[in-house]
């Protein structure tokens, strides 16, 4: 085939015009997609830094959590050996005083309880030990008479006034119900806590 | 002394038992009332005279007749037992663990009622709380020793704003020790097992004491619990130098409660039928916040009331505006647009905010920026308005971009999810955001150089 030089010319000319802009779209190109990289660099970061911080506030979320948790656990532990201790204290100490002789108390329990209600024109009652030593105390409080009924108590009386609208209970049992919770932070104190 | 039980009781009318021949009572005295079959409830002495007694029984007086009855004069008022102990602890309304815990072995015990805080000895509260809620720290903000209370709506998402504010508040830049104190006063059992269970996986359980009365415990003993709860925020804070932070949801059920007592004692009624010194009672329950001169803790008050039927002129919300130091109210409105915390910031008010905020407690523009964004958002509901009328196309262009500020702020300034804890920093950039909005020519609060430095706008 014969060679016809203006075509190939022509060809050459379309050749390069086509690779001339190929590469100036391809320079062009590289250039947004680099604009386009840097430009998402800032908004990458701040990404980063909040998933970072995000991150951070979850874990210091979790372990506020765990430790929160754990410290509870542990402290409540505490408190209910704490409460079994001052419970056994409790529980001896009611022990002795439930042997121990209170016949020198019955007296001013007596009185107290007396004074408290007005008047001395009462009815008494106490546990059967000390029914004879409660019975001969009456006699120094005019109108004051003994149940025929005992009552289940450590010691000390129960006084009711003769139409029974008033009662005072000034057993050793209520004595102990009222001060329960100074006793109870007394024990503890000697265990080291509440100081 | 005391110790004396009577069995003489003359009537029992609601929740209120007369006794009859009673000799040396005192006001306010604790009561053990011991029904027939041998049941203790506790109640307090609201009336002596003509050898009668008035008592109010917490405990409700169902189940009391006027044969077996017997009431024992303690011969004390009611006292809470306090100590550190308390920390981590559930109570019920009348201050008895509910956690299965036995009571806390106690370093005092104090009178519920409290003393008095010598007005002399107060000091002006100024420091600011992170809520971590951005529209109470930005807008709103909350202050050591103020009592800023709720105002919501029945159903509204009062409970779970409660509930994050007591899970996420501090006190920043100090070491100083941080706790809350949160009586939930006749909720419903959901709701107080929520609270409780909230603190406990947050982790800040440990710092936290609660008190739950819930719907179905006796009405009478809601008038107790808020005082109990301050008794021990008092310790707290006065005894052990701490911050304390008080939560009291809902204080209309102790209104109502203090209703039922009135109308069984058939006082004269005020407003609504409440009596006429539901001023004043409020008011002993409401002053029991502040800061002492020379002593490091405080008391902060956050007290939650639901207004019957939206109603801001109700004598609850009234009286209560009337003591405390400004409101924060829920809008019906933007509950129902699904926006929380849906905080009406049109209505709301800190009076003690502009104390707290600013250089060394925030930041230097956060007074201006926060008056631009109410400004702005002000702007935006009126143009709203215009908008319904007109319609969008019948505005201007800045009118356009109010209402973009308008949407922004309730998108993304005071929505938030409910474990979403922001710092003052964050929330503070989040206002700025919403400013940027707007052209620099709208910006009339705030000082060219905040404007240089935070501006984001082109």
């Amino acid at each position: 085939m014969a060679s016809n030089p203006e075509l190939e010319q022509a060809i050459d000319k379309v050749t390069s015009r086509t690779g001339d802009s190929l590469l100036l779209e391809l320079a062009s190109s590289g250039a947004e997609c680099k604009k386009t990289l840097d430009d998402l660099i800032p908004k990458l970061e701040l990404e980063y830094d909040r998933i970072i911080s995000d991150g951070r506030k979850e874990a210091d979320k979790i372990e506020k959590q765990l430790v929160g948790g754990a410290d509870l656990a542990a402290r409540n532990k505490e408190l209910m050996a704490l409460e079994e201790a001052v419970d056994r204290v409790f529980a001896d100490a009611l022990a002795k005083i439930s042997a121990a002789d209170h016949s020198a108390l019955t007296e001013s329990l007596l009185d107290e309880a007396t004074k408290t209600l007005g008047t001395t024109e009462v009815v008494v009652s106490t546990n059967e030990n000390s029914h004879s030593i409660v019975k001969s105390a009456l006699s120094k409080f005019p109108g004051a008479k003994m149940s025929p009924e005992n009552i289940k108590c450590l010691g000390g009386i129960v006084a009711k006034s003769k139409d029974g609208s008033m009662t005072f209970d000034n057993t050793i049992d209520a004595r102990i119900g009222r001060m329960k919770p100074l006793i109870r932070k007394e024990i503890a104190s000697k265990f080291g806590v509440g100081i | 002394m005391g110790g004396v039980q009577y069995s003489k009781i003359a009537e029992i009318k609601g929740p209120l038992v007369i006794v009859d021949d009673v000799e040396n009572a005192a006001f306010d005295e604790l009561v053990e009332v011991e029904t027939s079959e041998g049941e203790k409830r506790l109640g307090k002495v609201l009336e002596v005279g003509n050898g009668k007694a008035i008592v109010q029984v917490f405990e409700g007086t169902t189940g009391l007749s006027i044969s077996g009855t017997k009431a024992k004069f303690v011969g004390k008022v009611m006292e809470m037992p306090v100590s550190k102990e308390v920390l981590g602890r559930v109570f019920d309304g009348l201050g008895r663990p509910k956690d299965g815990l036995p009571d806390p072995i106690a370093d005092k015990f104090i009178d519920i009622n409290g003393e008095p805080m010598n007005p002399e000895q107060r000091e002006y509260p100024k420091d600011f709380i992170q809520t971590g809620v951005s529209v109470i720290d930005g807008m709103i903000t909350l202050v050591r020793g103020q009592k800023l209370p709720i105002f919501s709506g029945s159903g509204m998402s009062h409970n779970l704003l409660a509930a994050q504010i007591a899970r996420q508040a501090s006190v920043v830049g100090t070491g100083d020790d941080f706790a809350v104190v949160f009586a939930a006063i006749g909720v419903q059992y959901s709701e107080a097992e929520y609270f409780r269970r909230s603190l406990e996986e947050s982790g800040a359980l440990k710092r936290s004491v609660l008190f739950l009365n819930t719907a179905d415990d006796p009405a009478i003993e809601r008038i107790i619990t808020p005082r109990v709860a301050l008794t021990v925020a008092e310790y707290l804070a006065f005894e052990l130098g701490m911050h304390v932070l008080v939560i009291l949801t809902d204080m209309t059920n102790y209104a109502e409660a203090l209703r039922e007592i009135s109308a069984a004692r058939e006082e004269v009624p005020g407003r609504k039928g409440y009596p006429g010194y539901l001023y004043t009672d409020l008011s002993t329950v409401y002053e029991r916040a502040g800061k002492l001169n020379g002593r490091k803790g405080s008391v902060t008050q956050v007290p939650i009331l639901s207004m019957p039927s939206d109603d801001i002129t109700h004598p609850i919300p009234d009286l209560t505006g009337y003591i405390t130091e400004g409101q924060v109210v829920l809008g019906r409105d933007l509950f129902r647009k699904g926006v929380y915390p849906p905080i009406n910031i049109l209505m709301s008010l800190s009076r003690l905010m502009k104390d707290g905020i600013g250089e060394g407690s925030t930041r230097a523009d956060h007074s201006e920026v926060s008056n631009q964004v109410y400004d702005a958002y002000s702007r935006a509901q009126e143009v709203r308005a215009l908008a319904g009328i007109v319609g969008k196309a019948g505005l201007t262009e800045i009118d356009l971009k109010y209402m973009d500020v308008g949407d922004a702020f309730e998108n993304e300034f005071l929505t938030q999810a409910t474990d979403s804890n922001r710092t003052i920093e964050e929330t503070l950039e989040i206002l700025w955001d919403i400013v940027s909005k707007l052209p620099k020519n709208e910006i009339t609060k705030i000082k060219d150089k905040y404007i240089d430095q935070y501006y984001k706008g082109k």
